[in-house]
Parts: structure tokens; sequence; C-alpha cells
């Protein structure tokens, strides 16, 4: 077996209002499964995902963040050396999708890269399985939304059909991972632990050579 | 368990023999506290009398009773009226100017409409996701209950409005006075009880008691779901803020619950434990991110509901200001303590936001108390916390209690006889427990040498199904003497199956839980691999040396194991949970042994040294055969050491691996080929669950190594059909119906080995 394989370590949060599916998506994309009866989440929770990425290890760790927790002064904690976020609305629900931009917002407004960028963000459209016709009658509104909007980009996704699930987290890593690049071109470029978080000394990257 | 003639007799004399214990009394309150704080509540048939009396819905004045009961329901009547069954009458206006349905105005009644409706919705969701595992919660007039009293509370309390969570802090109220109606329905069928009962026990009412309940409750509990933040007051934690240090949970407005959780963790388990706290700084674990949960739901998540209602019993009879709650929550940070300090910041997090089972919930109440005044009340005997062998068990390899939604629903008249019935459960023989519970104890053990280098990557949280689940729990033992704390194995991401074929049987699995007893000393190992559905395409393969030279034993696990488990009800859970009292028990036995051994040993070697007799070699030969006895009842040395001698005595019924082999015998018929993981083909060993990897070419080295130190070879009996709880570790304890089994297997001859050092 390959030594010295690099790993990545990505804190990604899940976001947008109650009962959109955040916590449906990630059981869906870490193992695979699907359900009709998790709980509500309280807080936050969190999962972990591991691909292999060309000749590399990233882990994803995944943060759910419960629907409420937009009001508060919470997400701040919860947020913290973020690289990438998902933000989930219902396309069934249309006052889900209203808070999307609320959920941007919030999110931009606590958490920024090192380079004063936001974090690479997607926007999920789930439970696309109810209702068919979103993707043809919205695609050019959603595509110009996420220009305005600052979203890297947007997928329908069903959590229950598995639709688009890994096709978006994988779109997302590959921009984590570009957007990592750059801040490192523009860090010095021999430090070992790249500096990513401006306002604290950890870093939410790194890499480890296992032997 | 307190009515012993609970078979006997007719069911209402019960009620009311109980009855009369619990209220009649003349100082019958304080009594009833106690037996809330004390756990005797468990099989009560009046705990929502109890509870009402805890929640101050009913007063200390029995004469009282009936008349506040009237009132509360009177209030509530009005109080739905209001704001369900008619509220345009309740506004009285019938002005169109205003009441139109265009209109935006904020007195309009159809405006409101709307706005009750979209609270009603996001209510719903969360009703909808009530204890998805109970049945009891899936039936439609019980969700519309929890629906109404969530919305007229919500309409009540127009500052709060419903806040997630808020359901899960009804749910157990609505189903502990669902228990009680239904045992009281029961009795009352042959026989008149009298006009309390009648009225307090009214299942008709049940809508009415409960939001009385509730409502009480929140008044503690409402600035825990409160985001209105307000500036943190001065004093200790205002210098916080402006330290230049700060965390980023001390700085700016806070709101209560934030406040109070840091405040948790800041002082209280600074003051208990400085270490754990200095660890969970370091690692910047911001208490709010695990804690919020903890004490929202006041601990709803983190323990299964029969053990959470006796410690609701607990903090409510305690007092209504809720103030156990803080000492619960650093109690429970103590219990997995060491295992959060031999963890990361990854791993910590998985213990912290999937909390371990717990084996004797009162023993963790009794912390509590004890944490909190430890003059008037006695210091835990046994708070020792032992590693859950039935983790994986219960909480599978899961994240957000996934094992438990799956489970197929409760049914309902078996949880409320259950609860009955609980005490005596308890006492009774473990008759057919032992099969049921073979397939639980499935865990291989390895005791790896203390200096081992261990694998120190990454980590990986224990409940997450991504490829390899890690664990690691310990047991307190500050006073041991090698320091050295393995760090957690954890999360060298798994080979998973894909491509075995070149790295071998290295590859398979990693030692990915790791139960450290007595740190540094010797640790148990299981790996529990994935199920191949968990990995979806390309999961990493990280070089496994470090691992290879401990010869870990690599078991592999599949998903269908932890299906099985929970399609067992609670009683599978009651023993459980009276075996892990036992092993609790005898294990401390065994340290206990082993801290006298070692003290008198000590004592007879100083005089023969001093009186340098003809044939002090042989005494003293003898006493370092006393001394690995003594290391092996300390856990120091492994007890089957000396198998290693004789590789090809495999009649030697050792049982290390018993957990493999139970697992074998028991769950060959169960497995189910979905789940055969493809490593365990690869390897041709077609165990479900539990794969047990040899580390083929190892056994010379591990020899050598093994005199010196604990050697972690395991050996493999095959064939074996012992379903035996022995923990080879500690060499006492015995999970099946004989504590004594261990016993057996610690003649003197099983340990031919001479120590060296000792010598």
């Amino acid at each position: 077996m390959q030594n010295n394989r690099k790993e990545h370590l990505y804190k990604i949060l899940v976001i947008g209002d109650l009962g959109v599916g955040k916590t449906s998506i990630i059981k869906r994309y870490v193992h695979q499964t699907y359900s009709t009866n998790y709980r509500a989440t309280i807080g936050v929770d969190f999962a972990l995902k591991v691909l292999n990425w060309d000749s590399e290890t990233v882990r994803l760790q995944l943060w759910d963040i419960a629907g409420q927790e937009r009001f508060g002064n919470m997400t701040r904690v919860y947020y913290r050396e973020a690289m990438g976020a998902f933000i989930v609305f219902d396309v069934t629900r249309p006052t889900t999708f209203e808070a999307v931009s609320k959920w941007k917002e919030d999110l931009d407004s606590k958490l920024t890269l090192s380079n004063g960028q936001s974090i690479a963000t997607v926007l999920l459209a789930n439970k696309c399985d109810q209702k068919r016709d979103f993707l043809t009658n919205n695609s050019l509104k959603m595509d110009q939304y996420c220009k305005e909007n600052g979203f890297v980009g947007w997928f329908e996704t069903s959590a229950r059909e598995n639709i688009n699930i890994n096709e978006a987290a994988n779109f997302l890593v590959k921009h984590i991972i570009a957007s990592e690049n750059d801040i490192l071109k523009s860090v010095v470029p021999d430090t070992i632990s790249p500096q990513l978080n401006s306002d604290k000394e950890m870093t939410c990257s790194y890499w480890l050579s296992l032997d | 368990m307190q009515h012993p003639n609970f078979e006997t007799q007719h069911p209402l004399q019960q009620d009311e023999k109980e009855w009369d214990h619990l209220f009649q009394n003349s100082n019958y309150l304080a009594r009833i506290r106690r037996a809330g704080i004390n756990g005797r509540l468990r099989s009560s048939r009046f705990r929502s009398v109890c509870w009402k009396l805890y929640l101050d819905v009913l007063s200390e004045d029995k004469t009282q009773w009936i008349s506040r009961t009237k009132v509360h329901r009177a209030q509530y009547e009005k109080i739905k009226e209001t704001h369900i069954t008619n509220p345009r009458k309740a506004a009285g206006q019938h002005d169109l100017v205003v009441n139109n349905p265009l209109s935006q105005d904020e007195g309009s009644l159809w405006n409101k409409f709307f706005q009750d409706k979209e609270l009603r919705v996001m209510i719903k969701q969360d009703v909808l996701r009530t204890f998805p595992e109970m049945l009891y919660f899936q039936e439609e007039d019980v969700r519309t209950k929890l629906t109404d009293i969530l919305f007229c509370y919500a309409r009540e309390n127009e500052r709060l409005l419903y806040k997630q969570g808020m359901h899960e802090l009804l749910a157990p109220i609505v189903f502990v006075l669902h228990c009680d109606h239904q045992a009281f329905q029961h009795a009352s069928e042959t026989a008149n009880p009298s006009e309390e009962m009648k009225v307090l026990l009214d299942p008709k009412f049940h809508e009415h008691d409960a939001y009385a309940m509730f409502s009480l409750l929140m008044e503690t509990a409402e600035p825990w779901f409160s985001s209105f933040e307000r500036e943190v007051r001065q004093g200790k934690e205002e210098m916080l803020t402006s330290i230049p240090f700060a965390r980023p949970q001390d700085s700016g407005p806070s709101v209560a619950i934030v406040t109070k959780v840091n405040r948790i963790q800041d002082q209280l388990v600074k003051k208990h434990d400085v270490e754990l706290y200095m660890h969970l700084n370091r690692l910047e674990i911001a208490p709010q991110i695990y804690g919020i949960r903890w004490v929202r739901l006041l601990f709803g998540r983190e323990f299964p509901l029969q053990d959470l209602l006796v410690v609701w019993d607990a903090l409510f009879a305690d007092s209504i200001t809720l103030d156990l709650v803080d000492y619960v929550f650093v109690a429970m940070l103590l219990y997995i303590r060491d295992a959060l300090i031999a963890s990361n910041f990854q791993t910590c997090l998985g213990l912290l936001m999937h909390y371990p089972p717990i084996g004797d919930i009162h023993s963790l109440l009794l912390k509590a108390l004890f944490l909190r005044d430890p003059k008037n009340n006695p210091r835990p005997v046994n708070y020792q916390f032992q590693q859950n062998l039935d983790y994986y068990k219960t909480r599978g390899a899961d994240l957000v209690n996934k094992t438990r939604t799956k489970a197929a629903p409760l049914n309902i008249n078996k949880v409320s006889s259950s609860l009955l019935n609980f005490g005596r459960k308890l006492i009774a023989p473990m008759g057919g427990g032992s099969s049921g519970i073979s397939p639980i104890n499935n865990e291989v053990i390895s005791a790896p040498p203390p200096q081992a280098p261990v694998p120190r990557p990454l980590a990986e949280p224990p409940s997450c199904t991504a490829p390899s689940n890690t664990q690691m729990k310990s047991q307190p033992f500050p006073q041991t003497h090698h320091q050295h704390r393995l760090l957690k194995s954890e999360s060298l991401p798994v080979h998973l199956s894909k491509d075995v074929g070149s790295g071998g049987a290295s590859q398979i699995s990693l030692p990915a839980q790791i139960h450290s007893d007595t740190p540094g000393h010797t640790s148990r190992m299981v790996s529990s691999s994935p199920s191949t559905e968990s990995l979806s395409g390309g999961t990493s393969s990280p070089p496994l040396s470090a691992t290879k030279k401990d010869s870990f034993f690599n078991i592999s696990r599949s998903r269908s194991h932890s299906k099985t488990i929970n399609k067992k009800d609670e009683e599978l859970e009651v023993q459980v949970s009276f075996l892990q009292g036992q092993i609790n028990d005898l294990e401390a036995m065994s340290k206990y042994c082993a801290k006298m051994m070692n003290m008198h040993i000590g004592k007879i070697q100083d005089v023969i040294l001093q009186e340098h007799l003809e044939k002090e070699d042989e005494v003293l030969v003898s006493l370092a055969g006393l001394k690995q006895i003594k290391d092996i009842l300390k856990g120091a040395l492994r007890f089957s050491q000396s198998q290693l001698e004789s590789e090809e005595n495999e009649e030697i019924t050792i049982a290390d691996d018993h957990y493999c082999s139970s697992q074998y015998s028991t769950l060959k018929d169960q497995s189910d080929p979905d789940h055969l993981s493809e490593d365990t083909a690869t390897e041709g060993r077609n165990w479900d669950d539990y794969i047990l990897v040899l580390q083929d070419g190892e056994p010379s080295e591990s020899e050598e190594q093994s005199i010196t130190t604990t050697a972690p070879l395991f050996k493999h009996v095959r064939g074996l059909n012992k379903v035996d709880f022995q923990d080879p570790l500690m060499g006492t304890t015995s999970g099946s119906s004989s504590p004594d089994d261990g016993s057996t297997h610690s003649k003197d001859s099983d340990f031919t080995i001479v120590n060296p050092t000792d010598l």
C-alpha cells in the first residue's frame, strides 16, 4: 500500500430550514440508507464520510445543523472552520426556499476564508422526487439565483431516491480543493500547515502522513 | 421490586397498597421525592401522580388534589377553545374591514389564521418525528394531542412560540400519563377505586393533564429554548470575554442555554476534573455543540426511554428548578472522561454527540448527587466507567440513532407492561438470556503491549458508519502505574472490500474500537468494519503497518448485527444492564484483589530479602508467580498467555475469542448473506458479524514479546461453542449465567510464564 498518502479533512455544513431533509441527505450520503423516521435534529449532529480523491484521502466532516438554529447566536460556533456548505430547501415548500437567502447571509456574515472569500456553498433542491417538474420549470431561474447569491452551483436532489447526492458532494469537494489551492498559493508557499482561518490559529485542513 | 406480592394480589389491591404507600404518610412528599431520586418509581403505576407533585401541578395538601386538578383541566379547556376549537368566536369580531381574507393587518383574523397554519405545520413536522420507534407515537390521536398541546403552549407563550425539542419534553409526559391510565383502567375493572384515583387517573383528561405538566416543566426549561440574546452578566464570565485568547463561545452576547452549558463546562467540569476540562478546551470543543441537546431534551436522546424516565424521576423529584441537570451533565462527562481524554477532536465529538450506553443509570444519578453535595450523599462505590460492551449493540455503527429508528416499532402494551414488570425482571433469573445475549458479546479482546506503538491517525467518530468505527473507553484508574495512554487508533480509513486482494489480512480491517482498561495496560479492541453499503465507491486504504506490528485481531462486522439486536425488546436491555452490573462488580473485585495481593506480596518479599533464607530463590520464584496472578487480576497481564507457549494446543478453551466463537455459533443461522462483507468472503470465513484474522507469521515474535509485555496476539479456537462471556483481560468477568466461569480458567497450570523482570 502506498504510504505518505495525503489526507484532507474538510468540515462541511449542511443547513437549511427545518424538515427539508438535511439529516436524510447525510444519512443517504454516508450510510446509503433512507428512512422516514429520523428524529428532528436538536442543536447539531455530525457524521463522517471518507472519499478516495485521486490518490488522496478526503475526509468530510458533515455537520448537520438543526433547522431552527439560525436564530440565536449558536451558529457561529457550529460554523467555525467549515470549508464548504450545503444549503438545502424542500422543493415542495416555497417558504423553505425563501429561507435559503437568510441562511446564506447568516453563513457569510459569520464565516469567511482567510482570503476574505465566502466558503464554497452548494444549493440543494431536495425532495425532487415529490415534484418532478421542478427542474424543467426552474432550471434557468436557479442558475441565475445561484450566480446572484454566491452559490457555486445547485443540484436537485432526493435523499429518498438517491438522486444527485454523491454528485453534489463531489462537486462541492472539487470546489473546496480548488479554493484551498487558491489560498495556498496566496499564503507563504512553504508552510506545512496552512492557516486557513483568519481569526483562529486552528487549521481546518491538514495533511497527515502515515508510515 | 418494592411490591413483593405483585403476582398474588388483586391488581387494585396492589394499586391501593402502592397508593397508600406513596401518598398516605404524613410526610409523604419528602418520601416520594426520595423514591424518585433513588429510582424507585421505575415500576410504579403512579409515576404521573408523583410527577404532578414534583412539578407542582398538585399541591402537597391532598385535600386540594381534586379541586386543583379540575382547575387545571378547565384552564386547558378554555385555552384550547380560544386557540383551536373556535378562534373566531374568541375574537368575537365580524368587521369585514379588519377581518378580510386579504388583509395583512396584524390583528386580522385571517392573518392569524395563516400564521396558525404555519405554526401547526412546523409543530406537526416534529410531532411526526417523535420517538419514531414507538408504535404509541405513531397513533393519529396521540399525534393530534401532542400537536394541540404544543400549539396551545406556543399561542400562550407568544415570545417563545414553538421551539424544536419541546416535543420531546412533552412526549414522555404524555407517555407516562398513558401508562398510568392503562394500568389503572385495567385494575379498576373489577373493583372500586378511591375518588382521588378516579379523578387523577381519568383518561378523558389525558391531554389536559399533559398540558398542565408540560407548561409547568417549561417554566423551568423555557430559557433553554429561548434564542433571545442578552449581554453576559458581569462578573467572572465578563472577565472571560476580555481575556486575550477568548474562545468564540466566550465572546458576544449570549443566549441562556449557551451561558448555561458554558458555565457547566467552565466551572463544574473544571472543578471536578481539571484534566478533562483542559482537554476539552484544548480541542476547542464548545459545550454548546453537544450540551444543548443534552439540556434541552433533558438527556432525552442520550438514554433509552426506560432509563430516561428514571432520570426524569430524579430531576423532577429533586427540584422543580431542575438544578440536578448540571450535575447529571457533569457525571455524564466524567463517565466517559478517560475515553475523551484519550481521543482527538473528532472522536470526542463522536462520544459526546452519540453518547455510549450507560449500564447502570442509577449510578450516574448517584454520581450527580455526590458531585453536587459530597457531604450529604455517599460516594458512589463503583462509579467506574466501564466500556459498555453493548455499545454497538444498541447504537450499531450509527450516527443519528438510525438503528433505533429502523427497529421494529415497540409495542405499546409491551412497553407499559414492562414498566410494571421492570423491577421483577431485573432480579429475575437470566433464563434464556444467555442465548439472547450471546450474539451481543461479540467483541474480541486483545491486550496490546503497554508500550506498543499505537497508530495515531486522524480520528473518526465512533458512531459514524464511515469506514471504521472507533471508540475507546477506559476505566478511570488513576493509580495505574503506567500512565502511558493508548491513543486511539482511530480512523485509519479502512480498506474496504473492493480490492482487498493485495493487502491480505492486514488490510482488511482496522482496530476500530479500543476499550482500554487501566490506561496503558490493556486494551480491548474491536474493529467493526463498516458494512459494504456504507462505503460507496472510493474508500481509502491507508497503510496499516502500525497495527500489523501489534498483531491486533481484526474483526469485521456487518450491519445485520445491529438490526438483529434492535429487534429485541427492552427485556434484553434489562438483562444486559444486569450483566453489565455484574461485570462491573467482578472487575472491581479483581482490581481490589490485585491491589491487596500486591501489598501483601511486597511485605513478604521485604521480609524474605532480609531473612536470607536458604531456599530464597524458590520462594522468590513462587512470589513471582503470585505477582503474575496479581497482574492478571489487575488486567495488566493477559490471562491466556500460556497458550502462546503451546500453539498447537487447541484444546485449551480459554476463550479469548469467546465473542467470536459464540458469534460464530449463534449467528451462523441468522446470518444474512446480503450482509456478508466481501472481507469475509475473501477470508473464506463465513462469520456474519465478526471475523477474526489471525496474524499469521507473527506468533514467534509475539511470543517473545509476551514474556515481558502483554502480548496482544489472539488465538482463535475453532469450533468453540462456548458462549460464556469471559473477559480475559480481567480474568474475572463473566457475562453468562455463571460468574464463576472465569475462575475455572484461573488454574495455576495456565500460567507458565515467568516474568524475568520479577526474578
